[in-house]
């Protein structure tokens, strides 16, 4: 008890002072595609590793579309792990919406900007 | 489309300054375990130590659903646990707020495939105000999750359409996400 | 006024008498209507005859028939008794009413015995209140021994029946054993049989004689009125014989107790020192705790009420022993008060009492003698009314203000409270530790009445065969409706009958304090002022009383009027009832499921039952009853594959298991041991006789 309460007094208020002040937590979330780095190629690839197809591929001759839904993103990493450089794993816990919808990205890529 | 926008936003405004005046800094919080794997609980329980402490945010959990504002459901919603969920919701009195914890309660997670379990997540029983993701999500994303709820914070998250090219460059068309 | 009091007693006897001849010699329902007519009208002549000994001052005196050599038979009644007079007849009406449809069921044989019994009954009770010598007084009390044993064994030939009939019988003997030589060591000292005249000459007596005589005295009629630790056999003969007997019992033959030691360990010896108050107020205090913890363990009804009846009489015995206390610190004013909070309870045990076993009758009527709370439940849909009246009785003599029990553990507690005027440090103490165990005792109290109607009225059946209870007939209404008609009009207006234990305490210590304790705020608002300026002169015209306010003595230490709070809830429910529908209609409302817990069929396994509510109370006071359990599986070939799983969880009875066995195996020792002089031949037993009668005619001469 009173090691306890010693060391109370000697480290403080211990709280977090989340949400004024944004601390950075180590642990890994959701994957991050950076838009610049993205290969047409790739979006098959990554849709095949996903496990839970939060990261889905719609490939047609217009357009090739991967969508990138947080909402059945189980943090695996496969995604992350050597398929494409434009997808790190990010720390960011702040994902919450009010609108399912609001979790998918969609990264389309147009027949029309090919090659250009 | 402006107008309309500017329309829906001051609908949401307006509601969710009720929601602030009715819920004030205190909200009581049902927690339904619909058949999770337990993660998400074990996240949602350092929430009341004293790192996390949303005690300090005036945010308590209850165990009878008669004091409950808000319904906080983890877990993918399996078939055996829908008259239990659905009997708290009921027993609930209005207004009530009902956030769905983790990829489970979103869409399903890693259950949403064709079990015996009809594991598919929270939307198809009940209004959902707030999908947190994650597996499991952080104890932060959780107090972001409820107090967006509670419209004390702002959705950082945006979903949309981003157009690429072949080579580097993009040129996004509406939205983006805050990395 | 007075003057109705003596013919009132005379027609009361008389048609007792009659009464029960005559139900002995008519036949089936004719009987069963005879001996309840009969006993209506002796129990309003007794009541009139009490009223009227209480609101005046005065005693009637009667001279008996005369019985060679001991002199005539006397007969005194004063206020004390005319109290006593009014609890037998007030409670008598009610029970008699009920018995015309509790009894119907019953054989021709049983009518004509019981009808024939309980009048005597009735009788050997006002024999006793009135008795002024103590020829007369033996009489009247074996007489309501051996009548009450043969009530209580009577019946079917059961043979636990007979058992606890015949341990209530011994346990009364036992008491008369004790009180008979404090009888005759006062007499020795004064030389009269006459109880006026021992108290008149009483303090001629030395001192240790008055205490040997008050010790004998308290505990001779303790027994009879079941302190511990005498209480072993209530719950058995209230258990054995039907619920209008046992209301009978609790609510008549116990305050014959009652009496006693109040007349006799109180009034006859005298004032003594401090510590008599305290054995009477420790002897209290344990029954009440005793009494009320092992009522909590109980899941029959009727055991339950007598543990309950236990733990108001110890209540009752702390108030008298606080009144012993402040009668020997010669603060008069404060041992009447304590006196008559005393009587009050006695009143109140007796009509709450008897309405809880008044409607534990109906329980057992309605579902073919289920008394097991734990096989009941959810009856309130079918007998509305039993349960409002039990309602009542629970609520009162759980001290729940506005029902009358509240007002007399109130001035119990006030009382106890008032303690500091006293000098000793050590009596202060003591009075402190026997205001705890009244607290302690009030709030378990109501822990058991939560539990005795919760778990029998409220909820679902816990067996099938409850479907075919049914409402009890309406002779059983109306005579709980009367019973509980007497416990409210005590409850709401207090104030009324208040001066009447003060006249009965009068006789006892002196001053009449009922301007002390209900002050004439209506009549004299000047010399009230305090009380006026607080608002206690209101509802003049509808309170037929002195004034609505109740005094522990002295104003300046509290007040407390019952009569307003029953008052502000005529008033105040319908006016918040209304409230909450104008409120109502301004908001919406939605009617869904009681929650419970997210189950989809309530199944009446879920419910408490009566071990499982009070099982706090046996963890808490773990040290006094030693809980057990005991589980016992029958598996056939392995452990996995049960046919049956019994469980048993028990309480010790301290008493039963330790005390009763080791005077009973002392006695038994002794008996044998005195075998020794029974030989078996005639001739030794004739010279013992004569050596017996060299030896008196000695001594006499």
């Amino acid at each position: 008890m009173r090691a306890w309460m010693l060391r109370g007094l000697r480290t403080g208020i211990v709280a977090t002072k989340y949400p004024r002040t944004r601390p950075d937590t180590a642990s890994r979330t959701v994957p991050r595609i950076d838009p610049t780095l993205l290969q047409r190629a790739d979006c098959v690839r990554l849709a095949e590793v996903c496990p839970t197809a939060a990261l889905s591929c719609l490939a047609e001759p217009a357009e090739t579309k991967l969508v990138l839904d947080y909402g059945k993103c189980i943090c695996c990493g496969l995604c992350a792990e050597g398929v494409s450089a434009a997808v790190t794993m990010s720390h960011d816990f702040e994902l919450a919406a009010h609108d399912r919808r609001d979790l998918r990205t969609e990264y389309v890529f147009r027949e029309a900007d090919r090659g250009q | 489309m402006d107008s309309e926008q500017r329309v829906a936003d001051a609908m949401g405004r307006r509601l969710s300054e009720r929601i602030r005046n009715l819920f004030g800094r205190s909200l009581h919080i049902r927690h339904v375990d619909a058949g999770s794997c337990n993660g998400c609980e074990l996240e949602l329980h350092t929430l009341m130590n004293p790192y996390y402490d949303i005690h300090r945010l005036g945010i308590f959990i209850t165990t009878s659903p008669r004091h409950a504002d808000m319904l906080l459901v983890t877990g993918p919603v399996t078939r055996n646990m829908q008259p239990a969920l659905l009997t708290t919701y009921q027993a609930m009195p209005s207004p009530k707020l009902v956030v769905a914890a983790g990829v489970c309660a979103c869409t399903g997670g890693l259950y949403n495939v064709h079990t015996y379990a009809a594991a598919t997540g929270l939307e198809p029983f009940l209004p959902v105000d707030v999908v947190i993701p994650g597996c499991p999500p952080s104890p932060l994303a959780l107090i972001q999750g409820i107090m967006l709820a509670l419209d004390r914070v702002d959705q950082k998250v945006k979903g949309g359409t981003i157009e690429l090219r072949a080579s580097n460059g993009s040129r996004p068309i509406r939205g983006g996400h805050d990395g | 006024m007075a003057d109705v009091a003596g013919p009132a007693l005379a027609t009361g006897a008389l048609l007792s008498v009659i009464g029960a001849v005559l139900a002995l010699v008519l036949r089936g329902r004719g009987s069963l209507l005879i001996s309840c007519v009969a006993s209506v009208v002796a129990g309003v002549a007794n009541s009139v005859a009490g009223i009227a000994l209480v609101t005046v001052h005065t005693t009637v005196r009667h001279d008996l028939w005369s019985l060679y050599p001991f002199g005539t038979l006397q007969v005194r009644a004063d206020s004390m008794s005319g109290l006593f007079l009014l609890i037998i007849g007030a409670l008598s009406i009610g029970i008699a009413v009920y018995s015309w449809g509790y009894m119907a069921p019953f054989g021709d044989a049983s009518l004509r015995l019981y009808g024939f019994l309980l009048q005597l009954l009735v009788l050997a009770c006002i024999g006793i209140v009135i008795a002024n010598d103590l020829l007369l007084f033996m009489i009247a009390w074996e007489a309501m021994s051996i009548l009450s044993y043969l009530l209580a064994a009577l019946g079917d030939q059961d043979r636990g029946r007979v058992d606890s009939a015949f341990f209530m019988l011994a346990m009364s003997q036992i008491g008369t054993a004790a009180f008979l030589p404090a009888f005759l060591l006062v007499e020795s000292s004064t030389h009269s049989f006459g109880f006026e005249q021992m108290q008149s000459h009483i303090s001629a007596v030395s001192l240790v004689v008055r205490s040997g005589a008050f010790l004998l005295f308290f505990f001779g009629f303790g027994a009879k009125a079941g302190i511990v630790p005498f209480q072993g056999w209530l719950p058995r003969a209230y258990a054995a014989a039907p619920s209008n007997v046992s209301a009978v019992l609790s609510a008549i033959l116990v305050n014959m107790g009652v009496y006693g030691i109040i007349r006799f360990a109180v009034q006859l010896v005298g004032v003594g020192p401090t510590w008599w108050g305290f054995v009477v107020a420790g002897i209290g205090s344990l029954s009440a705790i005793l009494g009320i913890l092992y009522a909590l363990m109980e899941r029959d009804l009727k055991r339950f009420l007598a543990y309950s009846s236990v733990e108001n009489i110890g209540i009752i015995m702390i108030g008298v022993g606080a009144s012993m206390v402040f009668a020997s610190a010669h603060l008069h004013v404060l041992a009447a008060l304590a006196l008559i909070a005393a009587l009050f309870h006695t009143l109140n045990h007796a009509t709450s009492k008897g309405l809880l076993f008044l409607g534990v009758g109906a329980i057992d009527r309605a579902t073919a003698g289920q008394r097991n709370m734990d096989r009941l439940g959810g009856l309130i849909r079918v007998m509305p009314w039993s349960a409002g009246f039990f309602l009542v009785g629970a609520l009162s003599i759980a001290a729940i203000p506005p029902f009358n029990g509240f007002i007399s553990e109130w001035l119990t507690l006030e009382s106890l409270l008032q303690s500091f005027h006293l000098a000793d440090i050590g009596a202060k103490v003591g009075m402190a530790i026997a205001g705890v165990f009244l607290a302690l005792t009030a709030g378990l109290a109501v822990t058991a009445f939560v539990k005795a109607f919760g778990i029998s009225f409220l909820g679902m059946p816990r067996e099938d065969d409850l479907t075919g209870a049914r409402e009890a007939p309406r002779s059983m209404r109306w005579g709980m409706g009367i019973v509980a008609f007497e416990a409210v009009a005590l409850g709401v207006l207090p104030t009324s009958f208040i001066p009447w234990f003060a006249r009965a305490a009068a006789g006892t210590y002196g001053p009449n304090i009922t301007d002390a304790v209900v002050p004439a705020v209506y009549a004299h608002p000047a010399q009230n002022g305090l009380l006026v300026h607080l608002g206690g002169a209101l509802f003049r015209w509808i309170v037929p009383a002195r004034g609505p306010i109740i005094l522990p003595g002295y104003a300046s230490f509290a007040a407390a009027s019952p009569t307003y709070l029953a008052i502000c809830f005529l008033v105040g429910i319908p006016v918040l009832w209304l409230i909450g529908r104008w409120i109502r209609h301004a908001q919406s409302a939605r009617v869904t499921e009681v929650w419970a817990g997210g189950i989809q069929h309530m199944s009446p396994n879920y419910q408490y039952t009566s071990s499982s509510y009070a099982n706090p109370i046996r963890i808490i006071f773990g040290m006094i009853f030693q809980p057990g359990k005991q589980a016992e599986t029958q598996f056939e070939a392995s452990e996995y594959f049960r046919i049956s799983v019994s469980y048993r969880a028990y309480v010790v009875p301290f008493f039963e298991r330790y005390v009763y066995p080791a005077v009973i195996s002392l006695v038994l020792r002794l008996a044998y041991a005195a075998k020794i002089i029974q030989s078996g031949s005639v001739n030794l037993y004739l010279a013992y006789t004569f050596v017996i009668l060299i030896v008196i005619l000695v001594a006499v001469r």
